[in-house]
């Protein structure tokens, strides 16, 4: 029996309620999946595709024309290119969308101080960016990322033209996200961020379109190596 | 689906994008007259033919511009606004007398 | 009902009726009192009360394709005048009064059916609105009633109460909202007005307009030159086109509206459904088929092309109003040029061009009006006098600000 719940806490995903028969942990102040229980009992092959609900781990925004230069100067790996991402050892995920907006967000078992990084990037020039209580972040991980993003979103995500280190900003599944390719655990995973108030049918829409490839939710522990 | 080629994201579906109007020259809202004013915000050519216009890439939030023929709804250039806006466009408001006295109680 | 009609049930032989068809086309005179640019609805009912209340024969009807070919045969031939605003509320009002005596008025069939009009409510904030234009309504002696979900299950059992997970909480019920044929409508009116000596140009295309010391005497056409005292522009979906030939810059904006029809069925849906919410409406004709209509597109464009996207949200949300018609087959689809204002009201009345009178900004609310329209716009060329019905409608209302906003009346939002 877990012993923490979302409803331990105030800050809670926007779809708490679709983690039934969930383990959870304590991050940041809120609960995160570990795993769900029915993949425990059936040992270590867990489903083929797995979706992550990482929405309450802990990120910030800024944008504006002194934006990048102030991630230079805070020493970050700032990613060249709109519309791509870095992701540093220590687990610091720095998205660049469009020429001007940056988010930084810390992967699961990330080493990195958040809050003291966005005390520091403050200067004139620079706006901040809310994207933790707005936006639902899911991770869909497993062999056939491409061909169940095929199914719901026009762009090609195919690792030939969507390498890993790239983002797209799309719709997928009729609502507006972004859609990040990177690596968590030694593997290729999506990383999708869209509109807090539509998390809950996006989930249900992509566990939908990951079932052919026997897909399931699963724990944050299947992202950690 | 019709394509439109979004300077920033690249080739996208139409339905990704949101029609922000022709692109104009605003006149100095405190200056102008009512008559420059209503047409500015009412008005339009309305024409057959190649209208420069604001467009949102909706998923990023991007505006950009693109020129689209009204007959054939062919899109023949779409570009970053800074090759026309080299500047942010400022919007003060004329502060009238009396609200300047509201502000002060 | 009209007496011929019955005669016609009565007799053995198939009556044959003289004068049928329009007079053949004649050369263009040199000079007309009045040209009207466009020979849809408006512009032969404008000719048509012309001559017969005011007895001006010598007027020209200048049609560049064939009579009603234009959006008179685009439009989902919805009557009704449950429209938001005091002004609106009593234009339209008339206009439904006109229509029902039209069959009679013609001696010619126009298939003026009186369904009731059941705009559909799905949250409290459209609650509001509807019960404001109910009093309107009421007000100006028009019959409409804000009704409860029961009330919407007896009138029209087949509809399903929670459409797109959005239940319907109340309805705006408009017992005067009617369909009638909308090509019969400009037929009716076309033969009129012929019958009293107005001469109907078809494949008469305007093509430039002649103004002197800023008023108008005359237009150029793809047949050559005519010289006249006064114009009447009737072209919707071209508004701004050839109001430009005058030098008139409008406050419209050509958006297309796209509409589609269903294979015909047995009849099961009296009232004229429409969700606001849904973007959606749906009738049934006289003939069985389910005519849709929804949202315009989302950008301006002079093309009537038909896009995918649009099809199938309005199918989607008109499957989900009534469900069976899923498993029914489309037969035409098609798209029509709506001259869009602002505020969502016409523009009508004088224009900066003196003599040069406007019948424009139709958007989508343009076949409604024909037979008032016709009526006013007469008055006006004959009398110079703007009527008091039309006068909120001047396009100068825009440089005071005095928008007449019918933006919240429509049956599907734009």
């Amino acid at each position: 029996m877990s012993l923490i719940t979302p409803e331990q806490f105030d800050s809670r995903s926007f779809i708490y309620r679709k983690h039934q028969q969930a383990e959870f942990i304590e991050v940041a102040g809120a609960a995160q999946v570990l795993s769900y229980k029915e993949q425990s009992l059936q040992g270590q092959s867990g489903p083929d595709m797995g979706l992550t609900d990482l929405s309450v781990l802990p990120r910030f925004g800024l944008r504006g024309p002194a934006a990048g230069d102030a991630l230079v100067a805070a020493g970050l790996l700032q990613p060249e290119k709109p519309n791509t991402l870095t992701l540093s050892d220590e687990g610091l995920m720095v998205l660049r969308l469009g020429y001007n907006e940056y988010w930084l967000l810390a992967v699961p078992g990330a080493t990195v101080d958040l809050q003291a990084l966005e005390q520091q990037l403050t200067s004139p020039g620079i706006y901040p960016v809310y994207c933790h209580d707005s936006y639902a972040w899911l991770v869909m991980s497993g062999d056939h990322l491409a061909d169940v993003m095929a199914k719901v979103c026009a762009v090609d995500l195919r690792e030939q033209s969507f390498a890993s280190g790239d983002l797209v900003m799309t719709s997928l599944a009729r609502v507006s996200g972004i859609i990040c390719h990177h690596q968590m655990a030694g593997k290729s995973v999506f990383s999708i961020f869209s509109d807090s108030a539509s998390a809950g049918y996006l989930w249900d829409a992509l566990l939908d379109a990951m079932g052919e490839f026997n897909g399931a939710p699963s724990g944050q522990h299947s992202l950690i190596k | 689906m019709k394509i439109i080629n979004c300077p920033l994201n690249g080739p996208r579906n139409s339905s990704e994008f949101v029609h922000g109007g022709e692109v104009r020259q605003m006149p100095d809202p405190n200056n102008c007259t009512d008559k420059e004013w209503a047409d500015y915000v009412f008005y339009s050519d309305n024409q057959i033919g190649v209208v420069t216009e604001w467009w949102l890439h909706a998923p990023s939030g991007y505006w950009f511009i693109a020129e689209r023929h009204t007959g054939s709804d062919e899109i023949l250039r779409t570009y970053d606004p800074s090759e026309i806006y080299t500047s942010r466009v400022e919007f003060k408001a004329k502060v009238e007398p009396s609200a300047s006295e509201e502000v002060t109680v | 009902m009209p007496f011929s009609l019955l005669k016609y049930g009565l007799n053995k032989d198939y009556p044959f009726e003289q004068n049928a068809d329009l007079p053949s086309p004649s050369a263009l005179k040199p000079h007309y009192d009045v040209v009207i640019i466009g020979g849809g609805g408006h512009g032969v009912a404008t000719a048509y009360y012309l001559a017969k209340y005011h007895g001006i024969t010598n007027v020209a009807v200048l049609e560049k394709g064939y009579l009603g070919g234009g959006n008179t045969a685009r439009n989902t031939a919805v009557i009704r005048s449950n429209y938001l605003t005091s002004e609106g509320v009593k234009f339209y009002s008339e206009s439904v009064k006109l229509f029902q005596g039209l069959s009679n008025e013609f001696d010619f069939n126009i298939m003026y059916s009186s369904r009731g009009q059941l705009t559909l409510a799905h949250t409290d904030a459209a609650i509001r609105g509807f019960r404001q234009r109910t009093e309107v309504n009421k007000h100006f002696g028009g019959k409409t009633e804000l009704i409860d979900p029961q009330q919407i299950r007896e009138l029209v059992p087949s509809l399903n109460m929670n459409p797109a997970d959005q239940p319907v909480l109340a309805g705006l019920w408009h017992i005067d909202g009617a369909t009638a044929r909308h090509d019969a409508v400009a037929w009716g009116y076309a033969k009129g007005a012929t019958q009293r000596g107005v001469e109907l140009h078809q494949l008469t295309e305007v093509t430039g307009v002649d103004v002197d010391k800023g008023k108008v005497t005359g237009v150029q056409t793809n047949r050559g030159k005519v010289s006249c005292g006064c114009v009447v522009q009737a072209v919707a979906g071209h508004s701004s086109i050839v109001g430009a030939m005058a030098g008139i810059r409008m406050p419209i904006t050509t958006y297309p509206l796209q509409a589609m029809v269903t294979q015909p069925v047995k009849p099961f849906l009296n009232p004229l459904v429409s969700s606001p919410a849904l973007h959606c409406y749906v009738q049934q004709t006289g003939r069985g088929e389910l005519v849709f209509g929804g949202g315009s597109d989302p950008y301006p464009l002079y093309n009537t092309r038909s896009t995918m996207e649009l099809k199938e949200s309005l199918l989607a949300h008109a499957v989900e109003l009534f469900p069976f018609m899923a498993n029914m087959r489309l037969m035409r689809q098609w798209a029509g040029l709506t001259d869009m204002t602002t505020d969502y009201s016409p523009v009508m009345g004088l224009s900066p061009v003196e003599n040069y009178y406007l019948d424009a900004g139709w958007g989508t609310w343009g076949f409604k009006a024909t037979p008032i329209c016709g009526k006013t716009m007469a008055e006006l060329v004959a009398t110079g006098k703007v009527p008091e019905l039309i006068k909120p409608f001047s396009m100068a209302r825009f440089d005071t600000f005095r928008q007449v906003n019918e933006m919240g009346a429509t049956a599907a939002s734009h």
